[in-house]
């Protein structure tokens, strides 16, 4: 087994410490340093191949080279070798619904927020990042909430746990926007203050109303943008920029296809009539999430060509959310919608794997339909599958070795690779806790503060400070 | 001198003829300067020449016995041999050293309460204040232009008076930048004289602006989350250039055009823009560094980093991206509120062992930046927090010049201010030792050449103590209305330490002592984050009971009698 010493030093910033350097600021991105075959395993590359026994995958700076069976892939002399025998491997996992690391997740004040960016706010600290790594999630779609019809620009991340926030977006994912229907937008569970101006809309008519008004304005506001262009590119020297409207640019990015929407939605009867108001300005509704009434509309679903990112048994805590099914992400599979399971929340995040498996017991997906729930699918929906979603040569290196067989209850991760470099692994971790101990205790030494109980009382005092 | 020179003096309406001042004890009565009143009219500043001065100039000169001849509130010479004018007041300041006077890099000091804008105004509610954040009008956009107060100035906002100018300016500070506190863009900042009056106080406004990226209005409110308050900051800085180019298009020919609207919101932004004003924007924490620097960057603004707590490990960073920095001197403690059997985590022990080191890898980068006092309310308290920047590395010519000519740089006055050479503003400090020694005391500062004279501290009386002080003393304030405890450990040379529990919490002895039966302890309480009170008790010991007044950093005084149960016993 490789023990990842430069990780522990370069993630952690232990052993620094006596030098005084150990700040805890990230370094910049290092790459994978040697070849590394893991082989003897089983793969389930999520891809045509589907299951490999006594398969092999070898990587190097951090794309895959090859991935086959043991007596296939060759390693370079230089190569870690990795004994898998009675492991698995799978892809990362792509969680398509997060809200982890991020220091805002609602702009709230407003119906359409679509001026704000998840981007701007990613907090790179949160350790959400390493603990959901250490449950094989390599990708994660960080969204803004689901306060507003229109909502704002979510941002596409890895969990390079150490990265700082421009380190950990995905390069080239391209741009997304949040929606929500229902009864978060209509503000339903927040009632207005006495005398307050309660916030329009107050209804799911009202919902659908905002989303329309700000797609006309988007258009007039285009065209607006689209007569100056001309008249600047007819040689127009006095022509006058209109303004620019960041809640307009992204509604414009939609409109020209460049920009794709994930609308939070539960049930039916909205699903089918957002799709109808995207169809009135010709764009389409990209995914529509948590969509726990998908299984009603599948096929209008994927005759409009969306995707559903649902959950796997999560119901019943609104009034939205009551008639939902756990055989939803089957029905919607079974009848042509791509379809991914996310978590919605930094604990879900930690076990993907359990959520995919169960689609397997409600609906009777196959194990590589139900693996594709968190992986591949997930990769289409953020459209990033020629990078991620798959083992499959080319493709990044981030790659999950689990000590036991992934679609179920009892799996463990053994490492979680993103790019080739290892961001979890299951001893690292157990020698990393030791390490922070003697770097909290070398602290507590140079702050004064050790365990002299005299000490314990002044907290603040520093050495040679105060008197 | 030329005649010029001389002319301008006797025109500016002081007593010429030789004026020799011998002040060889220092703590001789006032001078007829010591009495200038700030808000009196105008009073023409002296004509002096320290001699025998150790002067620190502050561009890395040091004379070691020097004059300094100030005149017409300006700085005439500096220098070793000079001649000293005829008409001058001699002072001999044998022993002394003369500083530049200190810029504390951003403050409120000498700011009265603006009536600026925030979410909407204030509200009614009779004293509700639920009801009154309901009936708050709501921004429901960035055009409501919400908290947005680049059209205030501090320099509006300035009161002569207030109180905090006489404690920063006798703690040798005679300069600051003080900006507006409320809104998301709070306002402009001027740079101050710590003296005279409102007018006379502005060196330079505007010379900043200032964004706090806070206040967001939750989800009453646009911007109600940081994300918004960013947003809206781009698109404040957006519409402020679409504007400038579209009042230019429709001046040059405005005939069929709708007119520009007007916006007070804009014209200071663009002329933030066009100026280049420093920008200062809140920046404690890695993150907030690198948003700080990326906004800056995205809207044309030349952003001033505030906090900088973290940026010890980012000091290459900054220092490629050439943005300044303003070091809070305020160094993180760990939470008071925190539950005590509660294990720290490894981050916040990182911030508490490394943000005293920033200043030292700053200096080492060779980043431009400057100290402030942040929640260190007072001067002392300022100087102890830069003492424990030198502790952990930084050089005391660099915490010097954080002090002095780089705040003047970052806010453009350095030609006018940050260091002790001819034709600059006449604002020193003269301390009785170098700077940074604890026990070092500021005898005189001058701000625009006017003298204000600090009392030397009164020696302390020798007497061998008449009384044994150690022990536990019960004492009662203020005819019982309070109560408190006191535990007293005298030295052989009848130095008091030790502790008083008040029923307000404990106070830490800083010094103290007893000389026959007189005895006088100063001990610190802190009345919350930054706020210290010195509390002076002084009295008379007679057997097991003591009885005297104590002064509460001159804001009050109480009596007190006192006893001691269980003797002189240790």
């Amino acid at each position: 087994m490789r023990h990842p010493t430069k990780w522990s030093i370069r993630r952690v910033g232990a052993g620094c410490l006596a030098l005084g350097l150990a700040f805890g600021v990230p370094g910049g991105a290092a790459a994978q340093e040697q070849p590394i075959l893991i082989r003897g395993a089983t793969i389930l590359t999520a891809a045509e191949a589907g299951r490999i026994e006594d398969g092999a995958i070898l990587f190097e700076n951090g794309r895959i080279i090859a991935v086959g069976s043991t007596s296939e892939v060759e390693a370079p002399s230089d190569a870690v070798v990795i004994d898998g025998t009675g492991k698995f491997v799978t892809p990362g996992i792509i969680d398509a619904h997060s809200h982890i690391a991020a220091d805002a997740i609602n702009e709230g004040a407003v119906s359409v927020s679509s001026m704000v960016s998840i981007h701007d706010v990613i907090d790179p600290t949160d350790i959400a990042l390493y603990r959901e790594a250490a449950g094989g999630t390599t990708t994660s779609h960080i969204m803004h909430g689901s306060a507003n019809p229109i909502g704002g620009n979510n941002a596409v991340i890895k969990h390079r746990w150490g990265e700082d926030a421009e380190g950990l977006l995905f390069e080239g994912a391209p741009p997304t926007i949040k929606f929500a229907l229902g009864e978060n937008p209509k503000r339903a569970g927040s009632p207005t203050l006495p005398g307050q101006e309660a916030r329009y809309p107050a209804s799911r008519m009202g919902v659908m109303d905002v989303i329309r008004q700000a797609f006309i304005e988007a258009t007039e506001y285009k065209a607006e943008w689209d007569t100056y262009r001309a008249r600047v590119a007819g040689g127009d020297r006095n022509a006058i920029p209109p303004r620019r409207n960041l809640t307009m640019d992204p509604l414009v990015e939609i409109l020209e296809g460049t920009r794709y929407v994930h609308a939070h939605s539960y049930r039916a009867d909205e699903i089918l009539q957002l799709m109808r108001v995207a169809e009135e300005f010709g764009f389409r509704i990209h995914t529509f999430q948590h969509v726990l009434e998908g299984y009603r509309v599948a096929d209008e679903m994927a005759e409009h060509g969306a995707h559903a990112s649902t959950f796997s048994d999560w119901w019943a805590y609104k009034m939205e959310a009551y008639e939902a099914i756990p055989h939803n992400a089957a029905i919607m599979t079974r009848r042509g919608v791509n379809v991914s399971i996310n978590s919605d929340s930094g604990e879900e995040g930690r076990h993907l794997n359990q959520e995919a498996a169960k689609t397997m017991k409600w609906g009777g997906l196959s194990e590589a339909e139900a693996l594709a729930t968190v992986t591949i699918n997930a990769a289409i929906q953020l459209m990033i599958d020629d990078r991620v979603g798959s083992l499959e040569a080319g493709k990044d290196a981030d790659i999950v070795l689990w000590e036991n067989y992934p679609l179920s209850s009892y799996a463990r991760v053994r490492t979680t690779y993103i790019d080739g470099e290892v961001v979890f692994d299951i001893d690292a971790d157990m020698a990393m806790r030791a390490e922070i101990e003697a770097e909290k205790a070398e602290l507590r030494e140079l702050l004064g503060e050790s365990d002299d109980p005299d000490d314990e009382r002044d907290p603040g005092r520093r050495p040679g400070g105060g008197r | 001198m030329n005649r010029t020179a001389l002319a301008r003096r006797l025109t500016g309406g002081v007593v010429p003829g030789l004026l020799l001042a011998s002040l060889s004890g220092l703590a001789s009565p006032a001078s007829a300067d010591a009495q200038y009143m700030p808000s009196q009219a105008p009073v023409p500043p002296p004509f002096f020449a320290l001699r025998n001065a150790r002067i620190v100039t502050g561009t890395g000169a040091v004379i070691e016995n020097g004059t300094v001849v100030i005149a017409n509130g300006l700085i005439e010479a500096v220098g070793a041999d000079l001649d000293i004018p005829g008409d001058a007041w001699l002072i001999d300041v044998s022993g002394l050293t003369v500083y530049p006077g200190l810029f504390d890099g951003l403050s409120q000091v000498g700011l009265e309460a603006q009536g600026a804008a925030d979410f909407g105004g204030v509200g009614g509610g009779g004293g509700n204040p639920l009801l009154a954040l309901a009936q708050q009008p709501r921004t429901v956009g960035p055009e409501d232009r919400p908290a947005t107060n680049s059209w205030v100035n501090a320099a509006d906002m300035l009161n002569s008076e207030a109180g905090g100018i006489e404690t920063w300016r006798s703690g040798g500070f005679t300069n600051a930048l003080v900006a507006p506190d409320d809104g998301i863009v709070t306002g402009q900042g001027v740079v101050v004289n710590l003296a005279g009056d409102e007018q006379e106080m502005v060196v330079k406004a505007p010379a900043a602006l200032r964004v706090t990226m806070s206040g967001a209005g939750g989800f009453r409110s646009f911007p109600g989350s940081l994300m918004g308050v960013i947003a809206y900051i781009r698109q404040l800085y957006l519409d402020a250039d679409h504007s400038r180019q579209y009042e230019a298009r429709y001046m040059a020919d405005p005939s069929g055009q709708p007119r520009p609207t007007y916006d007070r919101a804009l014209g200071p932004i663009q002329d933030a823009i066009a100026g280049g004003w420093p920008t200062v924007m809140p920046a404690n924490e890695v993150r907030q560094i690198r948003r700080a620097i990326k906004l800056g960057r995205d809207t044309g603004g030349r952003p001033v980093l505030q906090g900088a707590h973290e940026a010890y490990g980012l000091a290459d960073e900054i220092a490629a991206a050439g943005v300044p920095v303003l070091v809070d001197v305020d160094w993180p403690e760990r939470n008071r509120e925190a539950d005590p059997e509660a294990d720290e985590s490894l981050a916040s022990l990182k911030r508490r062992a490394y943000a005293p080191t920033t200043p030292a890898r700053l200096e080492e980068a060779g980043v431009e930046w400057a100290f402030y006092s942040g929640s260190a309310g007072s001067p002392r308290a300022m100087m102890e927090k830069v003492r424990t920047a030198i502790e952990h590395g930084l050089s005391e010519e660099a915490a010097l010049e954080a002090l002095t000519a780089a705040p003047a740089r970052i806010y453009g006055v350095d030609e006018m201010l940050g260091s002790v050479e001819a034709g600059k503003i006449a604002n020193l400090v003269v301390t009785d030792g170098p700077l940074f020694d604890e026990d070092t005391d500021i005898r005189m500062v001058f701000v625009d050449g006017h003298r204000f004279e600090e009392e030397a501290p009164e020696p302390r009386p020798t007497e061998p103590p008449a009384a044994d002080m150690n022990g536990t003393w019960l004492l009662s304030l203020n005819n019982d209305s309070q109560e408190a405890t006191a535990e007293l450990e005298v030295s052989e040379d009848g130095t008091i330490s030790g502790l008083i529990r008040g029923e307000r919490g404990e106070q830490q002895i800083t010094d103290g002592w007893v000389s026959g039966n007189e005895f006088s302890i100063t001990a610190t309480a802190t009345m919350g984050p930054g706020m210290e009170v010195e509390i002076v008790y002084t009295g008379t010991v007679e057997g097991d009971s003591i009885e005297g007044n104590a002064s509460f950093g001159g804001a009050g005084n109480m009596d007190f009698r006192g006893t001691r149960p269980g003797g002189g016993v240790r």
